[in-house]
């Protein structure tokens, strides 16, 4: 069997078309083909890599583009992995950490980051931003300073500066910072706007309403001007500065008459009026301009209400609490929409409805209590800083309700097909590199790439044939069965995915479809005694044995006396119960071909049967002589170390079998249950734990892990598994007596 | 106490509620109240820290008016706090008890008394919990709180411990109340929050301790809430907390402030209301087994109109439109409307608030003690509320109070300022009670300020209208006759009222029940509903007296206002 060959010609082509000379990506594509030619397949592995670091790290710019951070994070995560040194991206990662709001995330890249340039403005500047979302605004102070000094010209750093002393309530450098802004970049309204959002985001509010007016000054008709202005006058007066506010809504509206938060706002303010009939159409605007925010929706619900339109508030309620249920969002302003809802009900004479609604809100009026009330406990218990601040970014829409800012149509259209593209050159990279390592037989790293390669693209030619083979060879049998599936629904003729996979479900006892497999395998008449002896293995395990027979004659036929033969023989009879028959077999088969493997293991198996066990563990020992990989046999002959009494033999045996597999229940199980009873219940536990996890279907292996939780004093965990195991007991006997 | 905004806009927007004022149909312009609290000899000064950098530091002090020698005169007891800085420093204050010496003055007692120490007080309730014909004290903290049984002797005796009431949280609300009908009155204690004052929410710092861009004291949302106590009364000095069997343990720990008990629903069972501050008010629903469903959400009164849950401080109830249901009112926090829930009946009920037009006036203020009481005695309840703010940093700290005379068609307007020069003057009210301390017919009011001294405010010229005062006594049921409902015909006025241990804003008023019957010489019929199911109806009665109703009696006693001519009836 050999692998698909390389599709990096393809890819070549795609970069060629994509990429221009000058791109590092191109260059290191071209520069792994050429190694791949010239048989420097470990040069030609470093590109590899070098293309995977790329691509990832475009793929991640592609990510936050599309403001998908969780996908950008695991992207650029991978990229620092086959870069861990490259200063960009490891901002970009932690940018992505910002942007998901992990900002405790973002600090070790950063740090990295500083640590390799000590004159990254970048670095620093994301530093001083994410300190500042931790509420560490001296460390944050401290880092954008820094920023500055490096590049002092640099409007946003300067600007997060002044936020930060804000933060610190120290006006005079904030405003010192805001002068000489507007000293390099001229007095314009854009800035002030922006200084007034820095001052109302940190409290100083009379200081931001003069920045609005400024604004104002500078240009009447300046976007969203005269919005924050109304907005600043209800933030820092209340109710008192209603009518002003509104006003100021109504100037913005004059210029800006499709403007969502003007209407929005001025809409509120008419509802708080109780001016039913102006708020309406506005709020009924503000939905048109913003279909997918719930916000508006909500109060629309408020306004129908009061005006005795309850099918209508229904339907904007409803509206509301699908587009965004979240309970956090817009302090807890869910859990109040379903009172309405449930209040409109009630008028509109659906009263199981509407209770229904009541409790829903009562619920989440209780538990949007808990959340606050945990919030706070974490602030004040672990003595964290507060994390809810706000980084109102120069150019980003208003904080209190989200503007819908996703890209344009093009834009989306550009991101999407980086993302395909990128995809495509990562699952390519990814595919060559498995196969240079399948080459040189390291099967396990190899079967690892090919799944990498399979979810970037799971399309890309051969993949999974390649990657079953290589799961197959690295005994990784359940790893192997779901690709060589998906070759086989591809691809039903591919025979040897067929034998693959037949003798991946051998492996994984799964005889049903071993035989399925392999019986049509065996009608292409393939030359392989194996396949005939694995198949008649299976049907002897399955009691078919007339078929069996008949595979047996194929199998003669074929390879005349072979020791498989007797061992398939030894099988039969042992299963049987005629185990000195079985016995004569084996021996026969070690008689035609003394290092036929596994005729020794089998051979220790029937003795343990039979309860010989110095026989069976020197037919074990026998069986690791010759093939010393084989970790049935390592595992067999530390059962029988520890059945007689040789413990310290059995642990070490069974350790060394768990380091090649690690996910063995049985001989976590074992080794647990022998560390038990060696008084080494802390070791046990750990074993039995893991055995319980990864065969939890198993009473004994509960047992055992009861009895240890009671010798470490854990009393209730001890009962609890205990009665765990009491069950499963109870429950196969009635599954076998029924 | 209240809805912080943090940066919640919307909150803010959601709770503003602005309107036209209404109009108004002015009342007598000969009635003022006038603060005659010095020449009383009132020198109470209730104590706190000037910064209120602790919210514990901004939330008490109750007041009660109860007869506790049964002279027939309404003594006063004001309730005092600490600061944190004092308990640091072992210092401690001294609430008082003022014995009302029946000619416009009064005595401080309370020594003699021996209720001046309480340590961290907050509220008080009044009620006769061993039947003994004399009113015992319950009295809230932060810490303990406790159970005074009157001797009847002038004294008090600290009986907590025995009694098992103690309930060592933050308490707030308390009221007696006779939840099973047993003739014995039980105990319901609100409790506020979980706090500690050894480990003190830092000042300014965190998401609810920003108040309009300024740094405040911390809370109540976002702080660990303390559940709610249900005592039983066991007949015999003690009692036994049922909280959480009963069904009113609260939990979730929401924040309790006022209480009243009433039956809500007329089913003959008393249940009990809890203003919550920021967080849904509860209406607890006695089954009649000894426990009770939540129904706040159900019967309306848990948030108002919006769903919004509010900053509700005080309560009272009132039959404000003579419908003969209780209406429900509570006081709330400022940039938040003081809330009027109209009695639909059978327990359901809706915000009126707008409609009735004592909403906008009180959106800047922060509203404390409250009550439904008919000032003019014109035979429809009118409405004081007591404000102050919480935090000292802002300029509106002090705020004036309001009384909403009722229209008599449903709506109220604010006409505090034409009462006198008090209600002009702008202070830290917290707890107000009610009752008619010179017995001349018409209510009187005691408020106790944050931080600062006391006042009393007499009535005068409200009893130019007439009235009656009517005392109940139980037997079967407990001895004041609390949870008796009223019931005064006068001619086509139809008026109910309550016996309540408790409302306002951690207060006790007036256990007698007033009603105004304005210019009516002669009072039809008075019906009263004990707790037992008992009915005593008194027909014929003359107005301007206090009439002494005992359960399976009837009439016992009648008394004459003083300086007021009394009309029809039998000679004083």
């Amino acid at each position: 069997m050999r692998y698909f060959p390389s599709t990096f010609f393809s890819l070549l082509l795609l970069v060629s078309v994509f990429q221009s000379p000058q791109d590092s990506l191109r260059q290191h594509s071209e520069a792994a083909e050429a190694q791949r030619r010239a048989g420097e397949l470990a040069a030609a592995e470093r590109e590899y890599t070098a293309v995977l670091a790329e691509g990832y790290g475009k793929l991640g710019k592609v990510y936050s583009a599309e403001k998908k951070y969780q996908q950008a994070i695991e992207v650029l995560e991978s990229a620092t992995l086959y870069r861990p040194d490259s200063q960009e991206t490891l901002i970009d990662l932690a940018i992505a950490y910002f942007d998901a709001e992990q900002y405790e995330k973002a600090l070790p890249p950063l740090r990295r980051a500083v640590s390799a340039n000590p004159q990254s403005a970048g670095a620093h500047h994301m530093l001083g931003k994410s300190y500042f979302m931790l509420g560490d605004f001296a460390s944050s102070t401290a880092e954008l300073q820094t920023a500055l000094k490096i590049t002092p010209n640099d409007y946003d750093i300067a600007y997060t500066l002044g936020l930060a002393y804000l933060k610190q309530r120290q006006f005079a450098p904030a405003k010192q910072i805001y002068q000489s802004m507007l000293n390099q970049f001229g007095d314009r309204p854009q800035l002030r706007i922006v200084f007034g959002r820095a001052y109302r985001e940190t409290g100083f509010l009379a200081e931001a309403l003069e920045e609005f007016k400024k604004a104002v000054a500078l240009d009447p008709h300046f976007p969203r001007a005269h919005y924050y202005l109304g907005l600043t006058y209800l933030l820092k007066d209340g109710a008192a500065r209603l009518p002003d506010a509104g006003q100021e809504f109504k100037i913005e509206l004059e210029s800006h008459p499709e403007e969502f938060f003007a209407n929005y706002y001025l809409g509120i303010v008419y509802l708080i009026d109780r001016k039913w009939d102006l708020a309406i159409p506005l709020l009924e605007k503000a939905v048109r301009i913003q279909p997918a925010n719930s916000d508006p929706y909500f109060h629309l619900g408020q306004a129908y209400q009061a005006t005795g339109r309850y099918p209508e508030a229904i339907e904007v309620l409803r509206k509301s609490i699908a587009l965004n249920p979240e309970l956090s969002h817009n302090d807890y302003q869910v859990a109040t929409a379903h009172y309405r809802l449930g209040q409109s009900l009630i008028k509109n004479g659906q009263r199981e409805a509407a209770d229904k609604e009541l409790q829903q809100a009562a619920e989440l009026k209780s538990k949007s209590l808990k959340r606050d009330k945990e919030e706070n406990e974490l602030l004040n218990v672990a003595n964290l800083r507060e994390q809810n601040n706000k980084l109102p970014e120069m150019g980003a829409s208003e904080g209190v309700i989200a503007e819908s800012n996703s890209p344009d149509v093009r834009t989306a259209a550009d991101l999407q097909n980086g993302e395909l593209y990128y995809s495509k050159v990562i699952a390519t990279a990814h595919n060559e590199i498995a196969l240079l390592r399948a080459d040189r037989a390291d099967f396990k790293s190899a079967t690892e790439h090919f799944a990498l390669a399979a979810r970037w693209d799971s399309q890309l030619q051969g993949l999974n044939f390649n990657w079953g083979l290589a799961a197959f060879k690295a005994e990784m049998y359940k790893d192997a069965t779901s690709p060589l599936e998906k070759e086989l629904l591809a691809n039903s003729e591919n025979i040897q995915a067929k034998q693959l996979l037949g003798l991946s479900y051998f492996m994984l006892e799964n005889y049903a479809k071993t035989s399925e497999l392999l019986s049509d395998v065996i009608a292409a008449k393939p030359a392989n005694v194996g396949v005939y002896y694995t198949l008649a293995l299976s049907l002897i395990k399955e009691g078919k044995k007339e078929s069996a027979d008949r595979v047996i004659q194929q199998m003669v036929v074929l390879g005349g006396n072979t020791p498989e033969l007797h061992i398939l023989f030894a099988q039969a009879y042992e299963g049987e119960g005629e185990t000195s028959k079985a016995l004569e077999e084996l021996q026969l088969a070690l008689s035609l071909n003394s290092k036929t493997l596994m005729v020794h293991y089998y051979s220790g198996l029937v003795y343990v049967k039979l309860g010989k066990l110095a026989e069976a563990a020197k037919e074990f020992e026998s069986e690791l002589t010759l093939n010393p990989g084989n970790v049935q046999a390592k595992y067999n002959l530390g059962f029988v170390m520890l059945a007689e009494q040789n413990t310290a033999a059995g642990i070490k045996l069974l350790r060394e079998v768990l380091q090649v597999k690690p996910d063995f229940a049985d001989a976590h199980y074992e080794l647990g249950k022998a560390l038990l009873q060696k008084g080494d219940i802390k070791d046990a536990v750990a074993d039995l734990e893991l055995a319980v996890k990864l065969a939890p279907e198993k009473p004994y292996v509960h047992y055992q892990l009861g009895r240890a939780y009671l010798a470490a004093g854990r009393k209730t965990e001890g009962e609890i598994h205990l009665e765990i195991s009491r069950q499963l007991k109870a429950k196969e006997r009635l599954q076998t007596n029924p | 106490m209240f809805l912080k905004l943090g940066t919640g806009l919307l909150t803010l927007l959601g709770l503003l509620l602005f309107s036209v004022a209404g109009q108004t149909k002015a009342p007598a312009t000969e009635i003022h109240f006038t603060d005659i609290t010095e020449q009383a000899g009132i020198s109470f000064k209730h104590v706190s820290s000037p910064e209120k950098k602790y919210i514990v530091e901004s939330m008490s002090g109750g007041v009660a008016l109860f007869d506790y020698d049964n002279d027939g005169y309404l003594d006063i007891y004001l309730v005092n706090s600490l600061t944190v800085d004092l308990v640091r420093a072992k210092q401690k204050t001294r609430s008082l008890l003022y014995h009302n010496n029946g000619d416009g003055t009064f005595s401080d007692v309370t020594d003699k008394a021996g209720v001046g120490d309480i340590g961290w007080g907050m509220g008080v309730a009044i009620g006769d919990y061993d039947n003994d014909g004399f009113d015992d004290i319950y009295i809230t903290c932060l810490g303990p709180n406790h159970l005074l049984r009157n001797t009847g002797k002038g004294s008090f005796t600290d009986v907590t411990q025995r009694a098992g009431v103690a309930d060592p949280r933050w308490s707030a609300g308390a009221s007696f109340v006779d939840y099973d009908n047993d003739g014995k009155l039980d105990l319901f204690v609100s409790n506020y929050v979980d706090f500690d004052v050894n480990a003190l929410p830092e000042f300014g710092k965190g998401r609810s301790c920003q108040f309009k861009g300024i740094p405040v004291q911390c809370g109540p949302r976002g702080l660990k809430g303390a559940g709610d106590s249900l005592y039983h009364n066991n007949g015999d000095g003690t009692f036994t907390d049922v909280s959480k069997k009963a069904g009113v343990a609260d939990p979730d720990g929401y924040y309790g402030l006022g209480v009243i008990c009433s039956d809500f629903d007329e089913d003959g069972l008393v249940d009990i209301f809890v203003a919550n501050d920021s967080t849904p008010n509860f209406l607890y629903h006695n089954n009649g087994d000894g426990t009770f469903k939540e129904i706040g959400f159900a019967s309306g009164t848990a948030v108002n109109e919006n769903g919004s849950e509010q900053g509700s401080m005080g309560v009272t109830l009132g039959d404000y439109d003579h419908d003969q249901k209780l209406d429900l009112f509570i006081s709330n926090f400022d940039d938040d409307y003081n809330t009027l829930y109209h009695n639909d009946g059978k327990g359901s009920y809706t915000d009126v608030s707008y409609a009735a037009k004592i909403a906008a006036v009180s959106l800047p203020y922060v509203g404390w003690g409250a009550k439904f009481f008919d000032y003019d005695n014109d035979g429809w309840v009118d409405l004081l509320v007591v404000n102050g703010h919480v935090y000292p940093q802002l300029p509106t700290y002090r705020q004036r109070n309001f009384v909403h005379h009722n229209n008599q068609d449903g709506t109220f307007t604010e006409v505090g300022a034409q009462l006198g020069a008090s209600f002009a003057e702008k202070r830290t009210g917290r707890g107000a009670a009610f009752g008619d301390l010179d017995n001349d017919g018409d209510v009187d009011v005691v408020i106790n300020n944050l931080d600062g001294p006391a006042q009393v405010l007499r009535n005068d010229g409200g009893n130019v209208n007439n009235s009656i005062l009517i005392k109940t006594i139980g037997v079967k049921s407990n001895s004041d006759g609390i949870g008796a409902r009223v019931k005064v015909v006068a001619g086509s006025l139809t008026q109910i009222d309550e016996v309540h241990s408790g409302d306002s804003y951690l207060s006790q008023s007036d256990l007698r029940l007033h009603f105004g019957v304005e210019k009516a010489t002669k009072i039809d019929l008075v019906e009263v509903h004990w707790p037992s199911g008992a009915v005593d109806k008194v027909a014929g009665v003359g107005v301007n007296r206090i009439l002494t109703i005992k359960e399976g009696q009837g009439e016992v006693a009648q008394k004459n206002f003083k300086n007021v001519v009394p009309t029809v009836g039998k000679p004083n």
